[in-house]
């Protein structure tokens, strides 16, 4: 059964992302039995367009020294909307990279991040979007523009060819309210990493969306990530799609 | 054999649970090769009385022989706990499990000390969860705080004598809490791979201060034991986490 990782990262010198090397990836998909990581590397606030150059460059000296087993998403800030444009450009084009990975510094129902999505739907490429609904106040106001599951549908269906992967229903709060929001998001994929592993999760998730809207990852929570899918009561054919068939087939649609 | 030290029977209001009942869970436990279940009524969290949970509980495996160690729920702030523990004791629970979070008090408040140093006296063993479920999702009822390290460690000292099972913690070997002989610690949410806090705890405090838990039903059984069939451990410290120090704790050799 093929295990790509859609949700993981490595560190740079701004974020330390738990320490976390292409080397210690390397380990850990000994152990889990994951054969590829999807990577990005990203930096708070609001990054240049130099910062998250550098952790693209980060990204794609992993990608060259562990090819096929560390993949690449191109972080941007959608602020800078030039820039952003032709880094993406340059990272799947050039670089090969897999997709474009959003953070929280706008929400993706913004109009600022439109044109990113027209770019990776020219390119036939995902976007990972960062997101969470979080009801604990304190939480929430630590990031004001953090997307949810509703601005992502909206999103979805303002661009219904879009590839929309809702990062980690393991770490981003009512995981429950998300799925309530996605049902009808037809082109919108849930990754099921983070450190929550709630007992029924993949089976409603499953239920709701269906197992071909579901991707395995982890978010650097290992055993958490691969344990839920191990666990969850459903079918080996649907954990086969969602620890890797989904994604491969993803990957499959990017432009050449 | 494993003993699972971090399990739970009855509904969790704020969500609906797979496996509610004592069937439900040896169907789960059975799946992976859980043998023992040590668990406390989820009921009690929000009864007033905790006290109809432990019953309900009671009633509920009470056909299911070894397979289950039942806990006792007890609130310190709510009247007649004295007569419950021993009534609880006499009806074959084999220690306590504390849910301060959600009952209101905090365990340093006199009445919870007080109810500690008498389950000490009877050789029981507490076990407190930090929390239920990641607040970050929480339900807009469901305002209970995670209990902090720093008020279990203030438990510890203040009561050296007890054995307190801190369920649900993580990040604690750098805190003061390690060097309390009398505190052991549950490890689902702490990682094996990545970072290694599992055996930086076994190095800090010893093998036999580290219990097996998963947490199951609120959650999946599979994480926590990859975490210790992937700790880079022998197989006799694998042992000690996985029975031998919980079934030590519990009196059940």
């Amino acid at each position: 059964m093929v295990r790509i990782d859609c949700h993981s990262h490595i560190k740079n010198k701004l974020w330390d992302a738990g320490g976390i090397t292409p080397e210690s990836l390397m380990e850990a998909a000994d152990k889990l039995e994951i054969d590829a990581f999807c990577c990005s590397t990203l930096t708070f606030g609001m990054p240049t367009p130099e910062e998250f150059k550098m952790c693209n460059d980060i990204v794609l000296k992993a990608m060259e020294e562990y090819p096929g087993k560390i993949l690449g998403y191109c972080f941007v800030n959608p602020g800078y909307q030039t820039e952003s444009l032709k880094e993406i450009e340059k990272r799947i084009v050039e670089d090969g990279m897999i997709g474009v990975k959003l953070y929280n510094q706008y929400r993706c129902s913004d109009p600022v991040v439109y044109p990113i999505v027209r770019k990776t739907i020219e390119l036939k490429v995902p976007i990972l979007q960062h997101a969470g609904y979080l009801t604990d106040q304190a939480e929430a106001a630590e990031q004001p523009n953090l997307s949810s599951a509703q601005d992502i549908a909206r999103l979805s269906f303002l661009f219904p060819e879009a590839m929309i992967i809702e990062a980690h229903l393991g770490g981003g709060g009512d995981w429950e309210w998300a799925l309530k929001n996605l049902r009808r998001a037809r082109n919108v994929y849930v990754d099921t990493s983070g450190s929550v592993v709630d007992m029924g999760m993949i089976e409603k998730a499953t239920k709701y969306l269906g197992a071909e809207r579901l991707l395995f990852g982890t978010d650097l929570s290992m055993e958490e990530g691969v344990g839920k899918i191990i666990d969850a009561r459903i079918g080996d054919e649907e954990k086969q799609l969602i620890f890797g068939e989904n994604m491969s087939r993803i990957l499959g649609r990017r432009s050449r | 054999m494993i003993i699972d030290f971090n399990a739970y029977l009855g509904h969790w209001l704020f969500r609906r649970l797979p496996a509610r009942s004592a069937a439900e869970l040896v169907d789960l436990m059975d799946k992976v090769g859980i043998d023992v279940a040590v668990v406390s009524s989820l009921n009690s969290t929000l009864y007033a009385d905790p006290q109809e949970g432990n019953f309900e509980l009671l009633e509920d495996i009470k056909n299911y022989g070894r397979r289950f160690v039942p806990l006792a729920v007890l609130n310190p702030k709510y009247p007649g706990w004295e007569d419950d523990l021993e009534d609880c004791i006499g009806n074959g629970f084999k220690g306590l499990r504390l849910y301060p979070q959600y009952h209101n008090y905090m365990l340093t408040d006199d009445e919870c000390l007080k109810l500690i140093s008498k389950a000490s006296d009877m050789k029981l063993t507490v076990s407190i969860p930090i929390r239920l479920r990641d607040g970050r999702g929480r339900h807009w009822m469901d305002s209970a705080r995670d209990v902090a390290i720093q008020e279990v460690e203030q438990l510890a000292a203040k009561l050296p004598n007890s054995r307190i099972v801190l369920l649900e913690s993580r990040d604690v070997v750098s805190t003061a809490l390690v060097k309390y002989g009398n505190v052991y610690f549950e490890m689902s949410r702490m990682a094996s791979i990545i970072g290694g806090e599992i055996k930086s705890l076994i190095q800090s405090v010893g093998a036999s201060r580290v219990v097996f838990g998963s947490g199951v039903p609120l959650k999946y059984i599979s994480p926590a034991l990859l975490k210790i069939r992937l700790l880079k451990e022998n197989e006799e410290v694998k042992e000690r986490i996985l029975w031998r120090n919980a079934s030590d704790l519990l009196g059940l050799n």
